[in-house]
């Protein structure tokens, strides 16, 4: 019992560890969902700002075209050429064409615009103002000779694109490469954007597209779901200048100025992506906002914890339950086989004692009486009787000695004289069963104990000896140890199994079947429970076939 | 002269010693043996008794192992048999002998005994 009671703590102790495992299991899961929830956000924003950048940019390859295929297209024709697409791609602002201009043609390209009706067209740059003037004199010029939609855009018609570094960088990689990106910058309304090179072969030329930067990812994105995932948009390319980053916020689908992203934002759902426009790199970095919503409930964990420890402690009550439910069976079983037993042990004395009295009556009857007879009739129905009131002792003893407050006699007395007095009234036994007795006992053993109680020991363990053994050879050895005094009975009967030791002292158990020897399976029990009283201990060394010794080691004073 | 003989099968010699004292006085012929496998072999050796008085709870061979050789027909010749018990519970299992509990009344068994069996006393 004593086991199984540590088995269920262990099993509470496990359904806790049980409990956190699966806490911190699910916690992990939610993390990896909220973390693959962010990544494919990442990705969607990624594929979508490519697929839309290569639309565009489709725009200004048909312009390259048509000036590649045409030498004299009419600033109508360009009109007509490019309004419908700059209808449907609404991050381009404008859509250009430049040609080059050097310093000994620039007289006459700038009356030939005059001509045009461009009354006061000159070559311009930026003044350190911030406002166009007309271009000092340079060896040549890339001037911006078309621009769709003009009427917004006529100012800067004549302006020399390659007058500020970061444009001629790039328009000289598009010279290179075919394709040139500036960096971020503020565009003539005011707002930030990226212009867009391609250079037109053979005619020293460019096409160019002026992109809105918030129109031209917001147009891209709007399809998506954003799910409360915001990100932040800057230009990382080297050497850039720096602008300030954007924010997209994903309730608005708008980007904003960035200020900082928000403190509680878990580190491990943040999530960047880089992502290559010509030869610019932007980054891209996308993280929970206040308004995520996660991929699982936050509450999941702790109802998979709460599940998991009710589900053990179930387990856990179920096994106690059903344990307790065995132990009582078993005791109910043992019960049961003893009241067969007991029965069985009363009566059978009961029956020649009945004999002998019917015997003795029928003898005199019929005038058969011997003295001789009748005492010896007599005699053996003492014995019965004794036998009776013995069995009647031991029974009402289990009731007593169990009892916590049973009241035991003590009294000072020899231990060595009360086992030599114990087996002298034995003898009787002993010679009917063919026994020898060896005693070594250590003489003048002093002892404060229950004498009564303590001869029953000896009794009930001799009786067993006697009982468990064919002509038994009986030795008995008392010696004092410190306080103690240590006494032992050995004989060399049946012996006692291995697993029978286990529960011998147990009440009503019986280590052989009742068919084949006698008693009521308490004999044991009493010894136990009035060694264990006196604060003493008993061994038992036996195997079977090989004999049975017990050993009782007792503090002389109780 | 018909001399009914009984066969005691009992481990107990007080008990044994009483019943015989007791049918020995009614003038019956009476053997004891101390279980089973000893009865086995009274009646195998022969000559059979009249009747056999059968213990349950022996060792070596208990009453029940005996009264199933008897029933499986290893033993001839068919001997008639009183089973007598301490044991309540068992002997509700005996169907087809009579049995006495233990304690039981010596007349009874003399009654038994001597309906079916005439003695010369």
């Amino acid at each position: 019992m004593q086991r199984v009671f540590t088995f269920h703590n262990l099993l509470i102790v496990v359904s806790f560890a049980l409990a956190i495992i699966s806490f911190a299991l699910m916690q992990k899961y939610i993390e990896e969902k909220n973390h693959s929830k962010i990544e494919f956000r990442a990705k969607t924003v990624e594929s979508l700002l490519e697929k839309s950048f290569n639309q565009n940019l489709e725009v200004i390859y048909s312009i390259q075209n048509l000036f590649f295929t045409r030498k004299d297209v009419s600033r109508q024709q360009f009109k007509d050429f490019v309004s419908n697409s700059l209808l449907r791609h609404p991050g381009l602002q404008a859509i250009e064409h430049m040609i080059r201009v050097t310093g000994a043609e620039r007289a006459k390209y700038e009356s030939q615009l005059k001509a045009e009706g461009f009354l006061n067209f000159v070559i311009k740059e930026l003044g350190p103002d911030g406002k166009l003037k007309p271009a000092a004199k340079r060896d040549h010029y890339y001037v911006l000779n078309f621009v769709e939609p003009l009427q917004e855009n006529i100012a800067a018609l004549g302006y020399d694109v390659s007058f500020t570094p970061e444009a001629n960088e790039a328009l000289m990689i598009a010279e290179t490469n075919g394709l040139g990106v500036s960096p971020w910058l503020t565009l003539a309304q005011g707002e930030l954007g990226f212009v867009v090179y391609l250079s037109i072969q053979k005619t020293s030329g460019f096409a160019a597209g002026v992109f809105r930067l918030k129109k031209f990812i917001e147009a891209a994105i709007v399809s998506s779901q954003a799910d409360g995932v915001d990100f932040i948009v800057e230009e990382v390319t080297k050497d850039a200048a720096h602008l300030k980053a954007l924010r997209y916020d994903s309730q608005a689908a708008k980007l904003v100025s960035f200020t900082e992203i928000e403190d509680d934002v878990d580190e491990e759902l943040i999530f960047s992506t880089l992502l290559t426009i010509g030869q610019r790199t932007w980054r891209f970095t996308h993280f929970p906002s206040s308004q995520y919503k996660s991929a699982i409930h936050l509450g999941i964990p702790y109802v998979a914890a709460f599940i998991v420890l009710l589900l053990m402690l179930a387990v856990t009550f179920f096994l106690h339950e059903r344990d307790g439910r065995v132990t009582a069976e078993i005791a109910t079983k043992v019960r049961e086989e003893f009241m067969t037993v007991a029965s069985h042990e009363l009566r059978t004395p009961l029956t020649p004692l009945k004999m002998e009295i019917f015997l003795v009556k029928e003898l005199i009857q019929t005038g058969q009486a011997s003295q001789e007879k009748i005492l010896s009739l007599l005699d053996n129905a003492n014995k019965h009787l004794n036998h009776i009131v013995a069995l009647i002792d031991d029974l009402l003893d289990v009731g007593r000695i169990g009892e916590e407050h049973y009241q035991y006699n003590l009294s000072q007395f020899k231990l060595d004289l009360l086992i030599r007095g114990t087996v002298e009234k034995f003898e009787p036994v002993f010679k009917a069963n063919n026994c020898s007795v060896q005693m070594t006992l250590q003489p003048e053993v002093e002892v404060y104990w229950d004498a009564q109680r303590i001869e029953q020991v000896i009794t009930n363990v001799l009786s067993n000896s006697v009982k468990f053994s064919t002509q038994a050879i009986i030795e008995i050895n008392l010696r004092v140890e410190g306080d103690s005094a240590i006494f032992s009975i050995k004989d060399n009967g049946i012996g006692i199994s291995e697993e029978f030791q286990k529960k011998m002292f147990n009440k009503f158990e019986r280590g052989v079947s009742s068919q084949s020897y006698g008693g009521l399976g308490l004999g044991l029990y009493i010894v136990h429970q009035i060694i264990k009283s006196h604060n003493g201990s008993v061994r038992v060394k036996s195997s079977p076939g090989q004999g049975t010794e017990f050993i009782f080691q007792v503090p002389r004073n109780v | 002269m018909n001399e009914t003989s009984v066969l005691i099968v009992d481990d107990d010699k007080d008990i044994q010693a009483a019943i015989k004292m007791i049918l020995e006085l009614h003038g019956y012929v009476v053997n004891c043996v101390s279980n089973g496998k000893e009865a086995l072999e009274v009646l195998t050796r022969g000559p059979a008794p009249s009747v056999i008085l059968l213990d349950l709870m022996m060792p070596v061979m208990d009453g029940f192992e005996f009264m199933k050789m008897m029933e499986g027909g290893h033993i001839n010749p068919k001997v008639p048999i009183i089973v007598m018990t301490a044991a309540r519970n068992k002997a509700h299992e005996i169907k087809n002998y009579t049995t006495l509990l233990k304690p039981f009344d010596v007349t009874k068994l003399l009654s038994i005994l001597g309906e079916q069996y005439q003695t010369t006393v």
